[in-house]
């Protein structure tokens, strides 16, 4: 899909669709990962191994802190994975949940956070654009995943555009390599969501602001009333 | 074509109100999270010469001792 527009409009109806499948349950993405637990524990992974989706090349696990958070607001945090062969996992970024499951920001960290490999920004978007979660085995919180990470694929373009930015500003006469094992570094940029501002803009206003006038406009009454 | 009635949909079918109401509903409080049992805490070895863990470094909720080449956030 190489219409922006269009992307943002397809996937922003996918994520409705899921949230109003979760709204039905009335649960979310982080009560979806979690299941039956009995309570949760700081520090450890849900699901422990990570959670497959898209085909099983993404992969991403939700924990708690026990002292400090990304966000002054956040129950815990996803650190999102994508496959790049041989069994290695590069992270693509963290994206943090307030108590009630929502999402609020996007993060990226320094590399010796997560390990693995350091991906550059063109590579880690490439590989965004291969993810989707057709399948009909797909869980819930998978497909929910893939909506948010296609949804934001502008977002992320910027939030990994600011992480190497900072890595740049940070090396001070340093490799690469030494900045990014650098343990005085850890948060690298940062990013708020609204999700429900999103989800207008891209349903409602681009609706509207594509229809041509006096046709689909004049038929769509939210398109007269923002 | 279809691009068209994919407007149309959009259009006709979803409002500012639908999309509040599905994100409301999905609002449902988390577990609190309760620190790990005291059998289930990580043993971190110190080699000689090496820093001890700062109790205030406790970054994705594991500590870390200053120095080693432990990722907290790893999978």
């Amino acid at each position: 899909m190489h219409n922006p527009t269009a992307h943002n409009s397809y996937w922003s109806l996918r994520l409705l669709a899921i949230l109003q499948e979760m709204a039905a349950q009335k649960t979310n993405v982080v009560l979806e990962l979690l299941g039956n637990i009995g309570h949760l524990e700081t520090g450890r992974p849900y699901p422990e191994t990570g959670l497959l989706f898209a085909a099983d090349r993404w992969r991403a696990f939700y924990h708690c802190h026990e002292a400090t958070s990304m966000h002054q607001k956040e129950h815990g945090h996803f650190h999102i994975f994508t496959a790049i062969g041989n069994q290695a996992w590069a992270h693509v970024a963290g994206l943090s949940i307030d108590a009630e499951g929502q999402p609020l920001q996007w993060f990226t960290v320094n590399r010796w956070v997560t390990d693995g490999p350091w991906l550059e920004r063109d590579r880690l978007l490439s590989q965004l654009k291969t993810a989707a979660a057709d399948s009909g085995e797909e869980s819930l919180a998978g497909r929910w995943l893939v909506a948010l990470l296609q949804l934001y694929h502008d977002t992320l373009n910027g939030l990994l555009i600011r992480r190497d930015e900072q890595i740049q500003l940070k090396l001070k006469g340093r490799s690469k390599i030494e900045a990014l094992d650098d343990r005085d570094i850890y948060t690298l940029a940062t990013q708020s969501i609204d999700l429900q501002s999103m989800l207008e803009k891209h349903l409602l206003q681009n609706a509207c602001a594509d229809a041509e006038p006096g046709r689909h406009a004049a038929r769509n009454p939210v398109c007269n009333s923002i | 074509m279809k691009r068209n009635q994919t407007r149309m949909i959009i259009g006709t079918a979803i409002s500012a109100a639908a999309i509040a109401v599905a994100i409301d509903h999905t609002r449902q409080r988390l577990p609190e999270p309760e620190q790990q049992l005291a059998s289930q805490e990580a043993v971190i070895i110190i080699d000689e010469g090496e820093e001890l863990p700062d109790e205030n470094n406790v970054d994705c909720g594991k500590s870390v001792a200053r120095g080693r080449r432990s990722s907290p956030c790893s999978l």
